[in-house]
């Protein structure tokens, strides 16, 4: 099972909006996968397990100092389910979660 | 993750913080105005508004949900003092920017922490993933409308 957790940096669970998304995105292409949000900075410390990540675009700078040892989703819009699934779909067929 | 027992929709909404605007000026305009309900009741202080800006400045517009759909916000430490939502429609879309220039829809939100209203995020985000009720709350004609529309479509 792919383990996805969303990040945004606001504190206030926007990135939890964004988890609801990914997960409806997940559904619908068939993809188990357990999906977790946290905060930027949070997420060195809670990024054992994962797999990707899925982030504002706004924290690309943020995140990519952290050197996350995992592929990073960055996107435009944080609950846009097409550009998750566009987004998404190249990482977990590399994975080999989807043809 | 437990919602149950946390600020719905209903709790952190009054139907007097829903408002329907022609158009603002720009973003930040855009932004003073979604909270200016949260202000008026005193749920965030006047840099809350300020914050986001400054915010925004820094690292590009961090709320954009949809196409048409923004959720201004802040981190609690920003000036929130207690959680509550706001919504204002704008009849003429506001950009924030390249590709984001169709937001008519402004969800304001303050909370004192991320936890104790994520049922309300949750409903919030259903009911922005839904076309159908997205067009419907753009089509409405009245800020009486909106409310019902959210209350009935986020009460379960």
């Amino acid at each position: 099972m792919v383990k996805i957790m969303a990040v945004c940096g606001a504190g206030l669970g926007s990135s939890f909006a964004c988890q609801m998304a990914v997960e409806q995105a997940l559904t619908a292409l068939g993809v188990k996968a357990k999906v977790s949000h946290t905060d930027t900075s949070s997420v060195s410390a809670l990024i054992g397990g994962i797999d990707i990540v899925v982030a504002g675009k706004n924290y690309q700078k943020l995140i990519e100092g952290k050197n996350l040892p995992v592929p990073v989703i960055f996107l435009d819009r944080l609950v846009d389910k097409a550009e998750i699934t566009e987004k998404l779909t190249p990482v977990l067929r590399e994975m080999g979660e989807i043809k | 993750m437990a919602e149950e027992g946390t600020a719905t929709i209903e709790d952190l909404l009054k139907p007097e913080s829903v408002q329907i605007m022609d158009g603002v000026n720009d973003w930040r305009e855009a932004i003073r105005i979604s909270l200016a309900p949260l202000e008026r009741g005193g749920f965030v202080e006047t840099r809350y508004a300020e914050n986001v800006i400054a915010d925004t400045l820094e690292i590009g517009p961090y709320y954009v949900l949809t196409n048409e759909i923004a959720l201004i916000h802040a981190r609690p430490e920003e000036g929130a003092l207690k959680k509550q939502l706001a919504v204002t429609l704008l009849r003429r879309p506001v950009s924030f920017g390249e590709g984001m220039d169709s937001v008519c829809v402004l969800f304001a939100l303050s909370a004192e922490d991320p936890n104790s209203h994520i049922e309300a995020i949750r409903l919030l985000a259903n009911f922005c993933m839904d076309e159908e009720k997205v067009k419907r709350l753009i089509a409405c004609e009245s800020s009486e409308e909106i409310y019902r529309l959210l209350m009935d479509s986020t009460c379960e």
